[in-house]
């Protein structure tokens, strides 16, 4: 992201747009079939509007010229049956256009949204939620707009102009060149117009990012604003976006204005020249009074849907954009899925960090050359200050980043050569804030293991204490989770996460322990439910409760990204280093604390 | 609902009436010249088909009834063009002047709206909401009053040159009038259906992305895309019901007044061999009805329109009646005295528990005083509360013995100054964003500021210092530059009350305690003359760590919502409790780090 992004955005030129036009043309593409059917009757629909002028040409010339009440009462007749046949036809069109448009709208949406679910971590990391929001809601809706309304529809005209440019031609040629005099200064304006219009809408489109971005960092700082009282300034700012768009608006507005009345002009001028030379002819005989009758409402179906291009115009331009920006999140990478997927099955649960080093996007390293293994089986805390990058071994175990030096082992098989879902599916995590989904408790509990029973949920919240309150709730274990948990303790949520994390009986298992004390009788419940998860697994602790670690086989100390001691509890006290000093701190209570100044 | 949507309109927006009359005007104009048109057709076909004129006659008399349609159409054109940019461009200005009214008025709210309503939400009453309003004056009334207009003056004149034929033609129209009645009401309801699924359809993209990093560690994607598609398919259905019900409009109103035509056809034909009417008015007449045709479509369009445009004026309205924070008016300035809150006790609206209770505390003048406690303590809604960002009971906070609640607002937050643990800048230079409370101060001062922030190390690294572009537009700041850079933008302002909400956690304590050391040197120099400025600035200073709060003058100790303990460093390391387990931690963690 910089500031180049607005000027490409203002230089990209037709090639992008052309592309562009043909990836959202690509969408209809699966519904090839059934867009054929469409079109199949939307060539009968514009047959039936052909015919009507040529049927009201009969009438005059044959029936009433002539005198001849009866045949004009079976023409009429024809002429109803026309217009009902038609009104059935574009009234199927006009449903199956929608059906196609909401299926495409409907698919592009699921895609949008599995492709989201597929993308790295770093993504979120960088990206505001609500700009993702927006692509899945009101950008896809944009797109249908322009697939429904717009290219069906202008297929729509452009067949009905070819088939009365024909229809006129095989009447009466001399007319239809007389029409067509018009044609050269209509097909002036529409250029003058598209060329006008392209620049102007480009201009509406840039200053409404502009505008859309202001609105929503003004909402968003609003109690900036407002503690600095300057609720003058942020309203200036508003001001001024809006403006520009105004006047960028009001561009278009004036081509527009401009553009209708011109064409319905030339129309009318059409019209004109076939009474002023069309008369003559008919007066000499050289045309038929029905033909010329004929061709003024030909004139009249004609410029209809050209005049209304300049709409269409408006709503293809709004889709490019939305296009451009759903496009752009489509080719956003997902997470990157290992070549030739190597997995260790089954797993054993032996982790091996080699010398690896990470740091975030632009940042100071988070681990610095960090060396150590846990055997399977082993029981591990990591322990150390906030920020010292105790979180992040995990999220690099569970692949949410990539080391950027050296390599992590799983069962000796380098994570990257791992499926990121196959390890997520089998290791056990427990966040250190339990995040609970709609559903059930019991859903809660399952997650993605459709597999696992009802029984074994039961008897899973049994060993990790959590039976007694879920059953002690209206409903108990179909009790619905209502405001993603809100109504739980924090002490019922970490029970139900160590239930979540050991449903599907993992030989590894991760916890980020979560810092929010509880009182006592709680901290002891989830001491007993940590010894009843943890046995027999291997598992990684990111620890902030003492008594966790003295209970683990082996201690990290891990600080500014790097190992600083390990060994168990008692080797470690023994050794009388920071350990040792950490645990006197903690567990010496009463002596004198020096200054916290003494930091040299 | 129509009405009371274009009453409204016409009440709340100025300029919109004289525009409107205006536009009907030029658009009634232009279709009289429309109107016209067929008459010169009707002229120029009796002429062909009567005879009675020689050839050089005939010829110029279809040459001057050609010129005058010609003519006609340039009049139309002119009128219609003058209609339409009056209009259109009017709509556009009123979109544009409703969306500024709303961000008044907005900002003008207390921040508890801001806190119960989703800004995805409000961004849409923003954006789409006024854009459905200027489709409504535009395009909506442009339509409305060239259908009413060209409607009755082509009914009058098929009236004047065939009473029965015109008669016989219009009977379509009541039918087309219940139908679109009918369809609309479905519409509306359908409508309304279908936006309040995109809402909950939202909801959910929200909830999904908010939780994301979860979602993915419990390999939660395909259920998570199985519920997705569900509810986007419960979007479709609903969808394809309000356009089964739209799409049957307008081709049936086509149908209708193509049985018109019929009509026109068959008994205007049988007239005309009966000699009771002129081939050239039996073509006028179907230049007529072509004209109505039009019209009909377009009111069932119009119509969508004007449904739309009342949902929106509906959730614009509901802003505009939200309460706005009292006036200042009435409202005595800032003094500089000591701050004394007495028995306070707030919860956040629709809150079930307490934020605070009961705190009891006083603030001398000039004094600096650290608060400290675990998360979700209340330290943060005491210093929201102290800026009356909500209203508190009367006499539980006073500064200088004037009750807080008289205070008025605007001098209240001209003397304070804020710097919270997240701050937010605006895209925008670091020098506007530093200067955004006092767009007086001079670049010296900026600079000051930003070096009093510790933030000149970063300034080198800028490719523009301070002129340099911050935000989603420009550099991407970490977040200690962005605390470092909030912390100038409140230096400049020299408060008389300066609140730390917390603002270098993202420093290293290093860092941290050379700024504050800075910062205390600065503060003691910002003594004022007048409003009690004299006794210096007053500083309230939230922090995580103790070597920031060590050197307060006082310390307090919030534990879920009300204070656990007070006094001095020293004081309170003698003491059991929260400070002294604070600071044995972070002993430990000093300790840990003299290693490396």
């Amino acid at each position: 992201m910089g500031w180049g992004i607005y000027e490409a955005d203002a230089v990209a030129g037709r090639k992008v747009d052309i592309r562009l036009a043909g990836r959202l043309l690509s969408l209809l593409r699966p519904h090839a079939g059934f867009l054929f059917l469409v079109f199949l009757i939307l060539l009968l629909e514009s047959g039936t509007k052909l015919v009507q002028p040529y049927l009201v040409k009969v009438a005059v010339d044959r029936h009433i010229s002539a005198g001849d009440p009866e045949g004009l009462l079976n023409i009429v007749l024809v002429f109803v049956l026309v217009l009902v046949f038609g009104f059935l036809l574009s009234y199927v069109q006009a449903n199956m256009i929608q059906r196609l448009g909401q299926r495409i709208l409907h698919d592009l949406r699921v895609r949008l949204f599995a492709h989201i679910q597929e993308l790295p971590v770093a993504y979120f990391d960088r990206t505001p939620v609500g700009r993702t929001l927006a692509r899945v809601t009101s950008d896809v809706q944009v797109i249908h707009e322009l697939l429904t309304a717009g290219a069906v529809a202008v297929v729509g005209d452009v067949v009905l102009l070819v088939g009365i440019v024909v229809v006129m031609l095989a009447i009466d040629w001399r007319l239809a060149l007389l029409a067509y005099a018009v044609a050269p200064f209509l097909a002036a304006a529409t250029v003058l117009y598209k060329r006008k219009a392209r620049a102007g809408f480009r201009k509406e489109r840039e200053t409404n990012a502009d505008l859309t971005a202001v609105l929503s960092e003004t909402l968003a700082g609003v109690e900036t604003t407002k503690v600095l009282a300057r609720e003058a300034g942020a309203f200036g700012r508003v001001r001024d976006a809006n403006q520009r768009h105004l006047k960028a608006t009001l561009a278009t507005v004036l081509a527009i204005s401009l553009f209708y009345p011109a064409v319905e002009f030339l129309g009318a001028l059409a019209v004109a020249l076939l009474v002023g030379a069309g008369g003559v002819w008919v007066v000499g005989g050289a045309v038929t009074l029905g033909s010329l009758v004929a061709f003024i409402q030909y004139v009249e179906k004609f410029f209809a849907p050209v005049k209304d291009l300049s709409e269409k115009y408006a709503i293809i331009q709004s889709a490019m954009a939305a296009g451009e920006r759903v496009f752009g999140l489509l080719d956003t990478p997902q997470e990157e899925k290992p070549a030739r997927p190597r997995v260790p099955d089954p797993l054993r649960g032996e982790v091996v960090f080699d010398s690896v080093s990470f740091s975030y996007d632009r940042g100071e390293p988070v681990l610095a050359d960090l060396s150590f293994s846990v055997a399977p089986g082993e029981r591990v805390a990591v322990v150390g200050a906030t920020g010292g990058g105790k979180s992040t071994v995990a999220k690099l175990i569970l692949r949410f980043h990539d080391p950027t030096a050296g390599r992590i082992l799983l069962d000796g098989v380098d994570l990257r050569e791992v499926p990121p879902r196959w390890i997520r599916e089998r290791i056990g995590f427990v966040p250190q804030d339990f995040f609970l989904f709609r559903g059930t408790i019991a859903d809660n509990v399952r997650m993605a293991h459709g597999e696992i029973t009802d029984e074994r949920i039961r008897d899973v919240c049994r060993i990790v204490r959590a039976d007694d309150f879920i059953r002690a709730l209206p409903g108990g274990y179909s009790a619905p989770v209502a405001e993603r948990g809100a109504t739980f303790s924090t002490g019922q949520k970490q029970l139900l996460a160590f239930a979540r994390a050991l449903a599907a009986d993992p030989r590894l298992l991760i916890l980020d322990e979560a810092t929010a004390s509880v009182d006592s009788e709680t901290e002891a419940l989830i001491h007993e439910a940590m010894d009843a998860l943890l046995a027999g697994r291997t598992s990684i602790t990111i620890a902030h409760r003492l008594s966790t670690i003295i209970k683990s086989d082996r201690i990290l100390v891990i600080h500014r990204g790097r190992l600083v001691e390990s060994g168990t509890h008692a080797e470690l006290l023994a050794r009388g280093s920071v350990y040792a000093r950490l645990y006197e701190l903690q567990f010496r209570p009463g002596e004198n604390v020096p200054p916290a100044a003494s930091r040299a | 609902m129509i009405l009371s949507t274009i009453r409204w309109l016409l009440r709340e927006l100025p300029g919109l009436k004289r525009t409107l009359f205006l536009g009907a005007a030029a658009s009634l104009v232009g279709s009289a010249f429309a109107v016209a048109a067929p008459l010169a057709l009707r002229a120029a076909i009796d002429r062909m088909t009567g005879g009675g004129l020689d050839g050089a006659a005939m010829l110029k008399a279809l040459a001057a009834l050609a010129a005058v349609i010609a003519l006609l159409a340039l009049g139309e054109g002119v009128f219609r063009f003058s209609a339409r940019w009056l209009l259109v461009s009017q709509a556009r200005i009123q979109e544009h002047a409703v969306r500024e009214r709303m961000v008044r008025r907005l900002l003008g709210l207390p921040l508890s709206f801001f806190h119960r309503s989703p800004s995805g939400d409000l961004m849409a009453r923003l954006t789409n909401d006024p854009s459905s309003l200027q489709h409504l004056i535009g395009v909506g009334m442009l339509g409305l009053s060239n259908t009413v207009l060209v409607f009755a003056m082509s009914v009058a004149m098929m009236a004047v040159l065939s009473p029965s034929l015109a008669l016989m033609v219009l009977v379509p129209f009541p039918f087309i009038a219940v139908m679109i009645n009918r369809v609309g009401k479905s519409v509306y309801a359908r409508f309304r259906a279908v936006q309040d699924h995109y809402g909950v359809l939202t909801d959910r993209v929200q909830e999904n992305l908010s939780g994301i990093r979860v979602v993915k560690a419990m390999v939660r994607e395909r259920a998570e895309e199985e519920e997705f598609a569900a509810l986007s398919r419960e979007y479709m259905r609903r969808s394809l019901l309000l356009t089964r019900a739209q799409a049957a409009v307008i081709p049936g109103i086509g149908l209708l007044a193509g049985l018109g035509l019929g009509m026109i056809l068959y008994v205007g034909g049988r007239m005309v061999i009966s000699g009771s009417l002129t081939l050239g008015t039996f073509v006028a007449f179907n230049a007529y009805l072509a004209m109505l045709v039009w019209p009909a479509v377009s009111l069932g369009w119009v119509l969508n329109l004007v449904q739309r445009a009342a949902v929106s004026l509906e959730r614009i309205r509901e802003v505009e009646a939200e309460a706005a924070e009292e006036t200042d008016e009435g409202g005595e300035p800032f003094r500089q005295g000591d701050i004394d809150v007495s028995h306070l006790t707030f919860a956040y609206p629709g809150a079930a528990s307490c934020a605070l209770s009961d705190v009891t505390l006083s603030i001398p003048a000039g004094k600096t005083i650290g608060l400290v406690g675990p998360t979700g303590s209340g330290k943060t809604t005491f210093v929201r509360l102290i800026l009356r960002l909500y209203d508190v009971p009367a006499g539980s906070i006073r500064v200088g013995k004037t009750d807080l609640g008289r205070i008025s607002r605007s001098s209240l937050r001209a003397e304070a100054a804020v710097v919270s643990q997240e701050p937010f800048l605006y895209s925008d230079t670091l020098a506007a964003n530093i200067s955004f409370g006092r767009e007086d101060a001079g670049p010296e001062e900026i600079e000051e500021a930003a070096l009093l922030a510790g933030l000149k190390p970063d300034l080198e690294t800028f490719p523009k210092g301070l002129e340099t572009v911050v935000g989603e537009r420009g550099v991407t700041l970490s977040g200690g530059q962005r605390q470092r850079a909030a912390l100038a933008r409140a230096l400049v302002r020299r408060p008389r009350l300066l609140i730390l909400d917390d603002p270098f956690s993202a420093l290293d304590a290093e860092t941290e305690e050379a700024i504050l050391a800075r910062l205390r040197e600065e503060v003691g120099r910002l003594k004022t003359p007048g409003n009690g400025g004299e006794n210096g600035t007053t500083v309230i200073l939230v922090a995580h760590r103790v070597s920031a709060v060590r050197a307060c003058d006082w310390i307090c100790v919030f534990d879920g919502g009300t204070i656990a303990a007070r006094g001095t460093h020293e004081e309170l390391l003698g003491r059991d409790g929260f400070y002294r387990d604070m600071a044995r931690r972070q002993q430990i963690e000093e300790n840990l780090g003299i290693r490396d």
